[in-house]
């Protein structure tokens, strides 16, 4: 821990992007470390330096340690910083990071250790007297034990990876009959994207919202929460659509939870950015798990109380950064987070791949655009489907969903099919507007995705006409892509 | 990219729109619309081989992970025969209609590309 210069980034994409900003924002070199696949990637053009660290499949590149450790080496990187997913909450990794005198721009391995692995976690939590969902967190994997303990705890039951997150690995059992099937799949999930098929099982609340807190610790092992998140919109456990802060706690409720959060940060001297997950259900909070890194919707917080948490991570790391003061931190406005995803949104959430062809994000006061990809760019099938967010803020929450509709409305994407028409059908729903969703609002309202549109004549007519009226272009061509785009973002 | 202004039904309507790999991308009225010029709609057929239920084809480029099924095996309407990951998920692959298994194609852990013929099928 000390003076850093250079900054090494282990991730891809607009996380990438959002830490090279910081980079820049701070005077430090940023060094992106990506697979082959992102040769061509707003992240690699903006980026000081780059280093390939291996081929596209992730366990080549972006999930391999020792790779991910030799780049941030020949970088000559101070730090590396993780990013989300990946590498993010591995213990190993800041292990590794330390031992090659490298800082880990996060919490110590230790802490990752105890809350990254989420059966730890869970042991933690009973002794701070922080209520959590009944379960099983044994230590027999095999998919037959796991299985009688579904039964004993009673379907709905969800089966977990122990070092997952962002919905990969999660599946929810219904009945016995499926129960074996379900959780070798789980375990085959997390082993493909986490490297461990460590799985654990809990008592599913079927109509639970999801809550969370965002904390903050620095070196002196002050800790402060950043209030709280509700992200209740998912499809299988991925998160779509985040707000800031929740619209639907009390006031005593959003307290009880805030201090249980720090409560759990303080017990294991939480350093960095982390996220306390909770469900809620009838005006009861359970404690679902600790994300040890910056999460996804982190901009939602940062929007609505007007703090940078990369920049934090970066400065508490290098000691310069004293936590910011709790009696200051007041929440103002409402904030929406999008995530823009690559699949088609008529078809549950079929991933689509392409090259993006053109792409306008339409800018104006309260829009933030946080993207990974320009015109030219390919959406491979190596990766998370996530292409962009956008965020939007306003005075109030109203006032942000009709801002995101128009925001929605005004943005282009061609060449890759996304989840645009999906967003705006859950924004437009009543029971989003008035509040009163919880986490089965998709597979109660969309579990057949978006609806479709009704307006096939019109948009053949249309499509027929353009076609007399343009010529084709190639992507990724000569003629396409003009000498100045390696430099020019085009919004 | 161009902006056209197009006149439909009387009233001329502007339109952003691409052309790429034979297909047209539009903006119009705030939604973006992928189009197949309808003379390439009925060279392809296409739709047509989702809807066959005596093949399963992948639906996205990506890896077999599990094949549920053998050669000779008989499944039920909406039974998964292949699971497959593309992106970081499992997706299940199944049947549209009873049917037997007449002929696997690939095997676990091959990569395959969008559209590829996985399984065969016949009636029983």
């Amino acid at each position: 821990m000390g003076d850093i210069k250079k900054i090494a980034i282990a991730n891809r994409g607009e996380v990438a992007v959002r830490i090279i900003r910081a980079c820049q924002e701070l005077g430090l070199e940023s060094v992106l470390l990506h697979s082959k696949a992102d040769i061509n990637s707003r992240a690699y053009r903006m980026s000081d330096a780059q280093i390939c660290i291996g081929d596209s499949p992730v366990g080549e590149s972006y999930l391999s340690i020792e790779r991910n450790i030799d780049g941030a080496l020949a970088a000559g990187a101070d730090a590396v910083h993780p990013g989300f997913g990946f590498l993010s909450e591995n213990a190993d990794f800041a292990q590794a990071l330390q031992d090659a005198n490298i800082d880990f721009i996060g919490p110590s391995p230790e802490a990752i250790r105890t809350m990254g692995d989420k059966i730890a976690a869970k042991k933690i939590i009973a002794k701070a007297n922080v209520p959590s969902v009944p379960g099983y967190n044994g230590a027999d994997q095999s998919p037959e034990a796991l299985a009688k303990e579904a039964e004993k705890i009673g379907y709905p039951v969800i089966v977990k990876a122990a070092a997952g997150g962002g919905g990969r690995g999660m599946k929810v059992i219904v009945d016995s009959t499926s129960a074996i099937e379900m959780i070798a799949a789980a375990k085959r999930e997390g082993l493909s994207a986490f490297g461990s098929d460590q799985v654990f099982l809990e008592k599913y609340l079927n109509r639970a919202k999801h809550i969370e807190v965002q904390i903050f610790g620095d070196l002196s092992g002050n800790v402060v929460h950043l209030f709280d998140r509700e992200c209740s919109v998912q499809r299988r456990h991925q998160k779509i659509i985040e707000e800031a802060v929740s619209g639907s706690i009390s006031h005593e409720l959003r307290s009880k939870m805030t201090d249980a959060a720090v409560k759990l940060a303080k017990a294991v001297k939480y350093v960095g950015a982390g996220t306390v997950e909770f469900l809620v259900q009838d005006d009861e909070f359970y404690f679902l798990e600790m994300n040890t890194r910056l999460q996804v919707e982190h901009p939602v917080t940062e929007l609505v109380l007007g703090v940078d948490l990369v920049k934090a991570q970066i400065l508490n790391q290098m000691n310069r950064f004293n936590v910011w003061e709790q009696d200051l931190l007041i929440p103002r406005g409402h904030a929406i987070e999008c995530r823009l995803y690559a699949e088609d949104p008529f078809s549950v959430g079929m991933p689509s791949t392409g090259t993006i062809g053109f792409q306008s994000w339409p800018d104006a006061p309260g829009r933030r655009f946080d993207y990974g990809y320009e015109a030219g760019d390919a959406v491979t099938p190596f990766y998370d489907s996530m292409m962009a967010k956008i965020i939007v803020w306003d005075e109030t929450r109203s006032r942000a969903i009709s801002k995101m509709l128009k925001t929605l409305d005004e943005t282009i994407l061609f060449g890759v099919k996304s989840n645009i028409p999906f967003l705006k059908q859950i924004l437009s729903h009543p029971e989003f507007v008035d509040g009163s969703f919880n986490t089965q609002f998709i597979n109660q309202h969309f579990a057949e995705g978006a609806i479709p549109f009704n307006n096939s004549d019109q948009v053949s007519a249309i499509g027929e006409m353009c076609i007399d009226k343009i010529a084709d272009v190639a992507p990724g061509s000569q003629s396409f892509k003009s000498p100045w785009a390696q430099s020019w973002s085009n919004t | 990219m161009k902006k056209l202004i197009l006149s439909i039904d009387g009233r001329d309507v502007e339109v952003l729109a691409q052309k790429a790999k034979g297909k047209v991308w539009f903006h119009w009225q705030g939604d973006t619309y992928e189009y197949t010029p309808r003379a390439a709609q009925k060279a392809s057929g296409s739709g047509q081989a989702a809807l066959d239920p005596t093949q399963i084809v992948a639906p996205m480029p990506g890896k077999i992970i599990k094949l549920q099924k053998q050669e000779g095996d008989s499944v039920k309407e909406g039974e998964t025969v292949v699971v497959m990951e593309a992106m970081k998920m499992e997706y299940n692959l199944k049947a549209s209609k009873e049917m037997s298994i007449k002929k696997i194609l690939v095997s676990e852990n091959q990569t395959v590309s969008l559209a590829e013929r996985l399984v065969e099928l016949e009636e029983l």
